[in-house]
């Protein structure tokens, strides 16, 4: 999920829009107007600003066409809108986690044969950018700021606990022993500063939940060969890794240390007010550390999320997800839409420029003055958004389900109530016979 | 009544009654339909005849749901009540400044509970909170509160107990009222304690207004929906699916895994128990509760 804000570079990007589209050649013939709405979920400030310095700058090369862009985040409410036949033209999704399931009952128009019509060359975009918004090999939809994680680390806490700050772990095993130096618990049992929490900041951050992630960085799977694999060995592995963090402190413990963090990327959470030493998550914290903690954004370093000894090649691996921008199924115009949202996703200018206000990844593989790109911290995403170790979550008719599963299935084992085996067998079973009954 | 005044009485009953039959009456006999079939809410409905109900049935995390939801219905009714009485019972002898207790205890009430959640999270951090800094003073261990899965019910229950108890006051205070003096002064010259005088005037003399309020909170918690939505906003029902209510559950399987149909099941079923145990309300009303007036 992006979560950005902008840092007075709104100007920047009002002056560089004005020079995107002095190239562009005004191919629109009719003169009548075409009225575009656009659902989109950057939410208010900053993002939408720069979205509508976008929009402007489009509809000054496009004079017949006209885009008017509604904050909008409810799924309920865009779910009511196509089934009552009233969609808007373009929404832009946020995240791809609905994409397939949306996709398989036919809420989103198919984008393939539209792309070919207007000779879209998909090639132009990062291929795991475009893997989250493929549904069974077809396109629904255009990526539009990608983003991924890695790990984000506290050199002052690092140095306090005596640990190198320019050596952060590179496996899954150092990870855990620098933690555990890293973290301190109170007289009474409660615990005052974390190493590591690996469900933090979890979904905020636009994950399936962390196991989703920790199972890839263990070699495993979650769906291969039109099967869903929830019990991999190495998922469970993963899980088990996960819950090793909650046994060592009391599961009770580690779950209100958890609970004690204030909203996500501001000097509350448990990352800027300096109370977790490590986190996995994505380059916006650093935009948001800058604003919030400025003491501590020149003292975040950020490393590939480790990988376990036995396995070094998965150094790095991150989930990676985009804002799909959809045309849902009913909408009035869709092929003026697709123009926009094709212009949009491919103009270099307008994604280097978005992309550094947002702090997220270009949605393209080459974006000419990106002034993010030379940024030695925000170079790991980048290069971890390239590598095979990125990976989209699996776009199913059940996708949301088995997400939300998972995710219940992880606070179970957590929480002691059961292992990691016999929760991971469990939503082998449940998501296969759902995966069955949707086929 | 004439032609003529039976026309104006439909006319001025029509803003109800269109209200009533097209968002009421007809979502609910769509929903009836649409629980006998398989439905995404996107595609056109497919007949299963009672697939969903054998379905609902066999499914566990149905059964967490209700389990939690009979749970806090079960103790929260009462605690309410209780707390209610309590409340008006104290603040309805004249006492100075009543006129500030009686608002700030209803305060709440006209807060919106999306508002209450917010502000209850923040009591019940486990670390800046309020109510463990409270806690600690007598040497409490911080307690989780919601993160804890057996704490997570009971702080629920607190939200909702302390955003309700000005309702429930208002009303209790008006029964008080009605209680006829005679009755106290007859039972004081008998020799009567406290104790006696409460449970043999007060209670039964408020049985009316307390059998109002049972019927409200059953109804209430059977649907309780808003501080649990907001407060595990990002994982419904965390943790452990101990805050996993009925229509948590409900709303889950209809929005976010799309089985409408199922979720329409699961709406029937509730409103179903909501009849049977309103209807089993009154009927134990009539043969236990005592009205001064005479039943009419």
């Amino acid at each position: 999920m992006r979560r950005m804000i902008a840092l007075g570079s709104a100007v920047v990007l009002m002056m560089s829009l004005a020079a995107c589209g002095s190239s562009q050649n005004t191919a629109s013939g009719s003169s009548k107007v075409i009225r575009l709405t656009m659902w989109q979920q950057w939410g208010g400030g900053h993002e939408q600003a720069a979205l509508n310095k976008i929009i402007a700058e489009y509809e000054k090369i496009h004079p017949n066409v006209h885009i008017t862009e509604i904050p909008v985040t409810n799924d309920a409410k865009i779910l009511t809108a196509i089934s009552g036949g009233t969609p808007p033209d373009i929404i832009d999704l946020g995240t791809s986690l609905e994409l397939g399931q949306w996709a398989s009952k036919g809420a989103l128009m198919p984008l393939s044969s539209l792309a070919q019509r207007s000779h879209l060359n998909t090639g132009l975009y990062v291929p795991a950018g475009l893997k989250a918004v493929t549904y069974q090999g077809k396109l629904y939809g255009l990526p539009f700021m990608n983003f991924d994680a890695g790990l984000l680390y506290n050199k002052q806490l690092f140095l306090a606990a005596g640990l190198n700050p320019n050596n952060p772990p590179i496996t899954t095993q150092q990870l855990q022993a620098d933690a555990y130096k890293l973290t301190k618990v109170a007289a009474n049992g409660s615990i005052t500063q974390m190493g590591f929490l690996p469900q933090y900041p979890g979904q905020s951050n636009g994950q399936v939940t962390t196991l989703e992630d920790l199972g890839w960085v263990f070699g495993g799977h979650w769906y291969q060969n039109g099967h869903v694999t929830a019990n991999n060995p190495n998922n469970v592995k993963a899980l088990e890794w996960e819950a090793s963090f909650y046994q060592k402190y009391g599961a009770q413990n580690v779950a209100n240390f958890l609970h004690s963090a204030g909203a996500y990327l501001t000097s509350n959470d448990l990352f800027e007010s300096g109370k977790l030493a490590m986190v996995y998550d994505g380059p916006w914290a650093l935009d948001y550390a800058e604003a919030n903690v400025p003491s501590l954004a020149n003292n975040i370093g950020v490393a590939p999320f480790p990988a376990p000894a036995s396995q070094p090649n998965l150094l790095g691996t991150t989930f990676i997800d985009t804002n799909p921008q959809v045309i849902p199924t009913g909408a009035a115009h869709p092929n003026a839409a697709f123009q926009f949202i094709k212009w949009e996703t491919t103009n270099a200018l307008v994604t280097s420029t978005f992309a550094a206000l947002v702090y997220n990844l270009p949605q393209l593989k080459n974006v000419p003055n990106f002034s993010l790109a030379n940024d030695p911290r925000f170079k790991v995403f980048m290069q971890e958004a390239n590598s095979a170790n990125a990976h989209v979550w699996p776009q199913l008719p059940v996708s949301t389900e088995y997400g939300i599963k998972l995710d219940e299935g992880q606070d179970a084992v957590l929480y002691g109530k059961t292992s990691a085996i016999q929760a991971l067998n469990q939503l082998q079973t449940t998501m296969s016979a759902a995966l069955k009954a949707s086929n | 009544m004439d032609r003529k005044g039976k026309g104006f009485t439909l006319l001025f009953l029509s803003p109800w009654l269109v209200g009533f039959l097209g968002f009421m009456l007809l979502p609910l006999l769509m929903a009836l339909y649409w629980s006998f079939t398989n439905f995404d809410v996107l595609q056109a409905p497919q007949w299963v005849g009672l697939q969903n109900y054998v379905a609902i049935m066999h499914d566990a995390t149905f059964w967490t749901a209700v389990r939690n939801t009979l749970y806090i219905t079960v103790i929260g009714v009462p605690a309410g009540i209780i707390v209610g009485l309590g409340t008006a019972m104290l603040l309805e002898k004249p006492i100075t400044g009543m006129g500030f207790y009686r608002a700030a205890i209803y305060l709440p009430a006209i807060v919106p509970p999306v508002a209450i959640a917010i502000i209850w999270l923040w009591i019940l951090n486990p670390d800046y909170g309020l109510l463990n800094a409270i806690l600690s003073v007598a040497h409490i261990k911080p307690l989780g509160w919601l993160a804890d899965p057996y704490l997570a019910k009971i702080s629920m229950l607190m939200m909702v107990v302390w955003g309700g108890t000005g309702q429930i006051m208002i009303i209790m205070l008006a029964g008080l009222k009605d209680v006829p003096m005679e009755l106290y002064e007859a039972a004081m010259i008998d020799g009567a304690g406290w104790w006696k005088k409460f449970s043999r005037i007060t209670l039964p003399m408020l049985g009316p207004v307390i059998f109002y309020n049972v019927v409200v909170g059953v109804i209430f918690y059977l649907q309780f929906f808003t501080q649990a939505f907001v407060v595990t906003a990002n994982n419904l029902g965390a943790p452990v699916n101990s805050t996993l209510f009925y229509a948590l559950y409900l709303y889950q399987n209809a929005f976010q895994f799309l089985k409408m149909g199922y979720a329409a099941a699961m709406a029937w079923i509730l409103f179903i128990v909501i009849v049977t145990i309103t209807l089993a309300l009154f009927w134990i009303n009539r043969k236990v509760v005592f009205y001064g007036g005479g039943q009419s």
